[in-house]
């Protein structure tokens, strides 16, 4: 593996504000029937299941390096020899600029930066990584609060990103409608449960605070109606 | 609680509705004690897919590396 550029601290850092990357593995079988280069260690999700991820690859299981292996990824290898490292257009999937053998960190960062310089001229500013990662890790937040039964701090999480992203290019504001869609599809399946209760005070009590959680919403009117049945 | 279908763990209700959602999701990773520790890389794309919706949004160049082991 290539680790003048893949370790190197500078590109770490510079990677993380100025491309996506992508790994791409030949001979990952061999690797594993040699039981070669594959250690593993262990990961708790945020629902406490546990992953293996490779140490050489951190972040990445072994089946995700096969199929980014055996994916797309290979279409840019001109040539057949590695180490190969192409530059990719994510729009038109055009490769940008290809390098056949080593390159530095340094030179990768340039060609790099003169390839995000010509995207941004074409594109316009894309969305800031860290605002994309508290979208993915938000809706991971409703649907953990979701499995508790926690809808009102669902819904919580869900206006949080509505605000946040209010402002923001279409593609994360869908990624937010569609944590709604399911923050209330889930409010619905309660409400349902909810009408059939015996209990009128327990359904008093969790409709007034679900009416709350659901202001402005379809399902708020349902939500006041079950809260003030006698 | 509301009532949950048993064959569906807490936590997991709403997984494969919001699956495209959580794909680049980092919360709650945390590493197990005893184990190696991860080497020093760049923050992988987990598919070419992912990667392709991130670099769109972002605006960035996708960097693809590819490479052997032998």
């Amino acid at each position: 593996m290539h680790r003048s550029v893949l370790q190197h601290k500078g590109y770490i850092d510079f990677a993380r504000r100025n491309t996506v990357e992508v790994i791409s593995m030949e001979e990952l079988d061999r690797a594993v029937e040699a039981g070669e280069y594959l250690e593993t260690y262990t990961v708790k999700d945020a629902y406490g299941d546990e992953v293996k991820h490779l140490v050489r690859f951190p972040g990445l299981t072994v089946d995700q390096l096969r199929d980014l292996s055996n994916g797309p990824a290979i279409e840019f290898m001109e040539g057949g020899r590695i180490p190969y490292t192409a530059i990719v257009d994510p729009h038109s999937g055009d490769q940008m600029e290809g390098v056949r053998g080593v390159v530095s960190a340094v030179d990768l960062m340039a060609l790099v930066r003169k390839h995000g310089k010509a995207l941004e001229t074409k594109y316009g500013k894309g969305i800031e990584r860290d605002l994309w990662d508290r979208v993915a890790d938000g809706a991971v937040q409703a649907d953990l609060n979701l499995g508790e039964g926690r809808i009102a701090e669902a819904m919580g999480v869900w206006r949080r990103l509505a605000e946040l992203t209010v402002r923001q290019p279409e593609v994360l504001q869908r990624k937010v409608e569609a944590v709604k869609e399911v923050v209330l599809a889930s409010a619905a399946e309660r409400l349902d449960a909810l009408e059939k209760e015996a209990d009128a005070a327990k359904v008093r009590k969790e409709c007034k605070e679900l009416a709350r959680a659901l202001r402005d919403t379809d399902l708020e009117a349902r939500a006041q109606e079950l809260a003030s049945r006698k | 609680m509301p009532p949950r279908p048993p064959q569906i763990p807490p936590g997991r209700a709403y997984y494969s509705r919001m699956r495209r959602i959580l794909a680049l999701a980092t919360l709650g990773l945390a590493a197990a004690a005893g184990d190696p520790k991860p080497e020093p890389a760049p923050r992988w794309a987990p598919s070419w897919d992912a990667a392709v919706e991130e670099a769109r949004a972002l605006n960035l160049p996708i960097v693809v590396h590819r490479h052997g082991f032998y």
